[in-house]
C-alpha cells in the first residue's frame, strides 16, 4: 500500500521543481481534498505539465489544488510516477507493458504506438488487431460475419481474454493482416 | 557535464536548490552520513559520504581506499573501457558527486511492474565490470533500469576492490534462471575487449589502491576474465570448481 509520503517521493523524483509541503483536507464531497505548494511556479517545468493532464487541479501563487476520487488511484499514481519519472520514452513503454497506466497514456496525449514486431502477450495481440480493425472502420459485427465466430468471441477477444489460434488467425485473415513467427 | 571541474561542480550545487523529498526513501539511508540530490542548472546532482560505520561493516581498509575513493576508481575503470555510468565526481577522500539518473532501480521495477527483460550483451558487460572491480553490494537497489531499452545501469559501486572475490550480482543471478539458453552463446563485446586490451600498469593508473594485497587481487581477476566468453564463463568464475 502506497503513503503520501511515497507519493511525494515519486512527485518529487519526476518533477524539478521543489515541493515545500503538501496539505489534505476533506472536500465537500467526502473526498480528500490536496494541496501542494511549490517553493516556485512549476508551470516552467514540461514534466510538471504532465502531471497537470494527469491530475487536473486549480492553481492559485504557487499551491496547487486537487481531489482524488478513490485510493487506487494513489497506489497508481505512485507506480506510474516512480517508474517513468514522467519521461515520455518511459511513459510510451509502460503503458505498452501495462493496463492498468493505459488511461495515463490517453490523459497525456502522446503518440503512442505498440512495437508490433514483438508481441508478447495476449492483451497486446489483442490492443493490435482491434486498431487495425478500426483502421479499417469494421465493427465487431462486420468481423464476426468475416470470420463466421460469434460476436461473443470477438468482444471477449477484445477485452484481453484467451482465443483459440485458429480464431485468431481467422480474425488476422480477414483484417489482411500476415503474422510471421520468428 | 562531462567536462565540469570539481569546483564548477560544488559551484553548482551552491546555486542549486535540494531535493530532500525526492531522497526520502533513498535505500542506504542508515548508512551513509550525508546524501543529498540538487537540482542545478545543469541537471540532478546527487552528493554522498559514506559514514565510517559504513566502512567499519563491509571492511573497507580505508588505508587502501575510502568509499569514495573506490566508487571513483569504479567510474573511471567503467568510462576506460566505455561501460554506461553516471558521471561522478571525486570532491575530496570522503566524498563524492554524481550526475542522477532518473530511472527506476531493479528493486522499485519488479516490485511494482513485472520481471526484469534484458539482453545477454548488456548483462554480460556489466558482469565483466562486476567481476573485475571485484564488487560486493550489487543488490537490486544498486542496478537501475532503463525499460525502455531494457538495459541496466550500475550505480553505487563503491563496495569493491577488495583483496576477496566478489559475490555474484543479482542480475546476473536473474539472467541464470531467466536466459538458460543465451548462457553458452559466445558474446563479442567491444568492452571485452577493452578489458582485454588493458594492461598492469593501466589498471594500476586507473585503480590507485594503496594495499598491495588488494592490488594483486585485482590484477589476479582481470587475467581470470581475459578467458570469459560467454555468461557461463563468468557465473563459473564465481562458483569455482563447480563447471
Amino acid at each position: 500500500m502506497k503513503t503520501w509520503d511515497d507519493f511525494l517521493n515519486a512527485l518529487q523524483l519526476s518533477i524539478d521543481t521543489p515541493i515545500a509541503n503538501i496539505k489534505t483536507r476533506p472536500s465537500l464531497l467526502g473526498n480528500k481534498k490536496y494541496t501542494i505548494t511549490f517553493e516556485k511556479n512549476p508551470r516552467q517545468d514540461i514534466r510538471w505539465i504532465f502531471f497537470e493532464k494527469l491530475i487536473p487541479g486549480s492553481f492559485e501563487n504557487n499551491t496547487y489544488s486537487f481531489n482524488f476520487t478513490d485510493g487506487e488511484t494513489l497506489e497508481d499514481l505512485t507506480d506510474f510516477l516512480m517508474l517513468t519519472r514522467l519521461q515520455e520514452p518511459l511513459i510510451k513503454k509502460i503503458v505498452e507493458l501495462d493496463n492498468r497506466f493505459k488511461p495515463y497514456g490517453q490523459k497525456l496525449g502522446l503518440n503512442l504506438t505498440f512495437d508490433k514486431s514483438n508481441i508478447t502477450d495476449i492483451r497486446l495481440a489483442s490492443e493490435i488487431i482491434f486498431s487495425e480493425m478500426a483502421k479499417k472502420n469494421k465493427t465487431i459485427r462486420e468481423l464476426a460475419h468475416l470470420t463466421q465466430l460469434s460476436m461473443v468471441s470477438i468482444s471477449n477477444f477484445k477485452a484481453g481474454k484467451d482465443i483459440r489460434l485458429s480464431n485468431f488467425l481467422k480474425i488476422a485473415k480477414a483484417l489482411g493482416l500476415i503474422i510471421k513467427i520468428k | 557535464m562531462a567536462k565540469l571541474t570539481n569546483s564548477q561542480v560544488l559551484k553548482l550545487i551552491e546555486k542549486g536548490t535540494k531535493l530532500p523529498l525526492a531522497t526520502q526513501n533513498y535505500p542506504s539511508r542508515g548508512q551513509t552520513a550525508i546524501q543529498e540530490l540538487y537540482q542545478t542548472k545543469k541537471g540532478r546532482l546527487f552528493l554522498k559520504r559514506p559514514s565510517l560505520r559504513n566502512h567499519k561493516e563491509c571492511q573497507i581498509n580505508i588505508d587502501s581506499g575510502t568509499l569514495a575513493e573506490r566508487e571513483y576508481w569504479s567510474f573511471k575503470l567503467a568510462s576506460h573501457i566505455g561501460l554506461e555510468v553516471p558521471l561522478l565526481w571525486l570532491i575530496d577522500q570522503q566524498t563524492t558527486v554524481q550526475a542522477w539518473l532518473n530511472y527506476p532501480d531493479a528493486l522499485q521495477f519488479t516490485t511494482s511492474q513485472g520481471k526484469l527483460t534484458t539482453h545477454a550483451l548488456n548483462i554480460f558487460e556489466c558482469g565483466l565490470f562486476d567481476w573485475l572491480t571485484g564488487q560486493v553490494d550489487r543488490h537490486n537497489a544498486n542496478y537501475l533500469y532503463n525499460f525502455a531499452d531494457e538495459k541496466i545501469i550500475l550505480i553505487d559501486s563503491a563496495h569493491c576492490f577488495l583483496k576477496y572475490t566478489g559475490s555474484i550480482p543479482h542480475y546476473l543471478e536473474l539472467f541464470e534462471v531467466g536466459y538458460a539458453q543465451e548462457l553458452n552463446k559466445k558474446i563479442l563485446s567491444p568492452i571485452k575487449n577493452k578489458i582485454t586490451d588493458l594492461t598492469e600498469p593501466t589498471i594500476k593508473k586507473l585503480i590507485p589502491l594503496r594495499d598491495n594485497t588488494e592490488s594483486e587481487a585485482l590484477i589476479n581477476r582481470l587475467d581470470e576474465i581475459k578467458n570469459a566468453t560467454c555468461i557461463n564463463d563468468l557465473i563459473h568464475l564465481y562458483r569455482k570448481g563447480k563447471k
